[in-house]
């Protein structure tokens, strides 16, 4: 086990634990925004996130064909990112507005069997666009490693970990900062005294779904560059993963939801040097039940007054 | 009271005359194809989902074969392809529902070792035959089925060949990954025993999940144990993404090798880039160059099992025409143990060489070649090493 403690194994570890970390992050934000307003789990959200990554695949496999990528890689990646965000908000919205909103005021597992069945419908009308097959992102940018001893990160994990980080910095200003922000802490806090207060409730809710979809879109893309295949399935286990982070760092806690997605990451990344490589996944939702066991309210969150 | 005993006595006498006399000729029963209705040749392949390109050549192979032969004794012969989604709960399903329609005569499949498996003993109990063109776990073969062939080799024999060609290149320090299926698991330990065998080192042998994308941990885990080749038991889906995370982790001087099941084009030369060139795979030789091109021509690109498929389809069907009876009434009848041991018999030379099975169902003389993924003129495919 000696080699197992060795620094450099364990500063890939970290690099590999923050990346997909950071991705874990970047998606149970969704699922924590979207609770702490409604107290209810969107189970579509890896299905948005997968939306979003297809999205970033058709605008870069379009620039390849006309030959755009070739003149300007790094602007075509920027719009791929704009396009899995606009897809994904716009999904994400949809939903809200078709499959949520008719059922805001109905008992607490109407709306939770609504989110698993737009998830089934979304995977399926994906399956039958992409006929089922496995699609690989084009290599648009090559991949460049720095190299320091038997320490090798990639330019890729660089830019995921900064660039979750940076998005998660945005959402975070965003809510504390802006009137809007204020305004969902405030539909939070307590939706009726909120809309006698002059919010419009409908809205913020709205918009909530939006900045949470549009973070999974982003997240996708993500995931299509540096994983490179992708497929209908591909939002289901990360998904799951990702509520797992948001639980593991209190649900409908923003902060706790980051911190818990980089955690995920890390454990998995380390226990797989203790354990055999096949336990990955065991050591994810082991973690889960352990804290559903010993801290329910998750490492960051605060203890919530149910609500009937 | 006498007269009854007599007519009981009688009867029972008329059936201890008749029973020897019916199961000699179809102890496992018949099947038969009424006038006007075809024959049903069934299939189960992954067509949906990571592996559906090899699922989806599996069943241009077979269908191909299918509508080159037309018809049998006057009827049209049809191909039923069911997706069993490389996995044993579907196959079994897929296996009871085919085996239980009146007009199926065999089946081409099951696509993976998991579900062939299976299926293999629904199909015993039925006793309907299977060719499988490219399950090749050992294990199928070694369990006494009788219903079972395969157009491909197996895993031994694979094994064998891909340890013969390391120990060949002096490489002695060698990590092995699988993906925990009952073809990548057995591969990847037979491939790690004869590995040992020829006194080489292995250093290392861990499973990954499959519809896994994040492989860099376990690659980080075996990284200081400087191995000089990492062999995968897997298919390409996998397999991409572990040449890719080598480089990605800072393996970029081990080599890498895999099976047939990374042996295809799309999902593993295009799907792995850059980092899949120089890599190693297992496969048979090549099929009869005029089929490639007329199958290129008709469907793209080969991937893997088509030719395998094209043969066992061919194989079924000769053997249903050698068997098959047509009656007044326009009606074929098939007996199952007639059927089966026409196939068990065959002596056919398809396009991937000469067929024959042994006693078990596999091969006889199969060959197992290495490849490289090479890059020449800006080209990248996979070319024949002379060992």
């Amino acid at each position: 086990m000696s080699y197992l403690l060795n620094p450099e194994v364990i500063i890939n570890q970290i690099i590999n634990g923050l990346t997909i970390g950071g991705i874990y992050a970047l998606m149970a934000l969704g699922y924590t925004l979207v609770y702490g307003i409604l107290f209810m789990i969107n189970f579509a959200h890896g299905e948005i996130f997968m939306f979003g990554s297809f999205g970033g695949f058709a605008a870069l496999t379009y620039f390849v064909n006309s030959g755009f990528a070739d003149a300007h890689p790094g602007f075509s990646i920027i719009i791929a990112f704009l396009v899995a965000m606009i897809i994904s908000s716009v999904l994400g919205a949809l939903l809200e507005r078709i499959a949520y909103r008719p059922l805001r005021n109905a008992p607490r597992l109407a709306p939770l069997i609504s989110a698993i069945g737009a998830s089934i419908f979304l995977q399926n009308v994906m399956m039958l666009i992409i006929k089922a097959r496995m699609q690989v992102y084009p290599d648009i940018i090559p991949e460049k490693f720095i190299e320091i001893g038997g320490v090798s990160i990639s330019y890729f994990q660089i830019f995921i970990i900064l660039g979750s980080i940076f998005l998660m910095v945005g959402l975070y200003l965003f809510i504390q900062k802006t009137k809007t922000g204020k305004a969902m802490r405030a539909v939070a806090e307590d939706r009726e005294a909120a809309s006698l207060m002059g919010i419009d409730v409908n809205r913020i809710i709205l918009t909530t779904f939006v900045i949470g979809s549009a973070l999974a879109g982003a997240a996708g893309v993500m995931v299509g560059i540096y994983y490179t295949q992708i497929n209908h399935m591909m939002g289901f286990i990360p998904g799951i993963k990702a509520f797992t982070a948001a639980v593991l760092g209190g649900i409908g806690n923003v902060a706790g939801a980051m911190l818990g997605g980089f955690f995920l990451g890390l454990a998995e990344a380390f226990g797989v040097l203790f354990m055999p490589a096949e336990y990955k996944d065991v050591i994810a939702f082991g973690l889960l039940v352990l804290v559903l066991i010993f801290r329910p309210r998750g490492i960051l969150g605060e203890v919530v007054s149910e609500r009937t | 009271m006498v007269k009854r005993i007599n007519i009981f006595v009688l009867s029972i006498a008329f059936c201890v005359v008749l029973i020897p006399f019916s199961s000699s000729a179809n102890e496992w029963g018949t099947i038969t194809i009424p006038a006007g209705k075809p024959i049903k040749i069934g299939l189960g392949a992954m067509l949906t989902g990571d592996y559906a390109s090899l699922g989806i050549d599996i069943k241009y192979g077979t269908e191909m074969a299918v509508q080159k032969k037309g018809s049998i004794l006057g009827h049209t012969v049809v191909l039923q392809a069911e997706d069993d989604g490389c996995a044993g709960p579907s196959s079994v399903a897929i296996a009871e529902k085919l085996c239980n329609d009146p007009l199926v005569v065999g089946l081409v499949g099951y696509m993976c070792s998991g579900g062939s498996k299976p299926a293999s003993d629904i199909h015993n109990k039925y006793k309907v035959v299977m060719i499988s063109p490219s399950s090749t776990a050992l294990e199928l073969t070694a369990r006494g089925i009788p219903i079972f062939f395969r157009t491909c080799w197996n895993d031994k024999i694979q094994a064998r060949r891909a340890a013969s060609f390391v120990y060949s290149r002096k490489w002695t320090r060698i990590a092995v990954l699988h993906d925990k299926s009952d073809y990548g698991q057995s591969l990847g330990e037979d491939f790690a025993e004869h590995i040992r065998a020829k006194g080489g080192k292995i250093l290392a042998i861990e499973g990954i999940t499959r519809g896994d994308k994040d492989f860099t941990p376990v690659l980080t885990k075996i990284k200081p144990l400087k191995p000089q080749l990492i062999y995968f038991g897997g298919m390409a889906a996998e397999g991409s993404l572990v040449v890719r995370q080598m480089k990605r982790v800072g393996l970029r001087k081990t080599h890498f090798m895999s099976d047939d099941g990374c042996y295809t084009e799309k999902d593993f030369i295009q799907a792995g880039g850059k980092a899949a060139n120089g890599c190693y795979v297992t496969y048979a030789k090549q099929p009869d160059p005029a089929w490639v091109k007329k199958f290129e021509a008709k469907y793209g690109p080969k991937q893997t099992f088509s030719p395998q498929a094209y043969d066992a389809a061919n194989i079924l069907m000769m053997a249903v025409e050698k068997v098959a009876e047509k009656r007044p009434n326009g009606s074929l009848v098939i007996g199952k143990k007639a059927l089966r041991d026409a196939v068990a018999d065959t002596k056919h030379n398809g396009i991937t060489g000469e067929i024959a099975f042994d006693t078990y169902g596999d091969r006889t003389g199969s060959v197992v070649v290495i490849y490289k993924v090479v890059e020449e003129d800006g080209k990248r495919f996979f070319k024949q090493m002379i060992f």
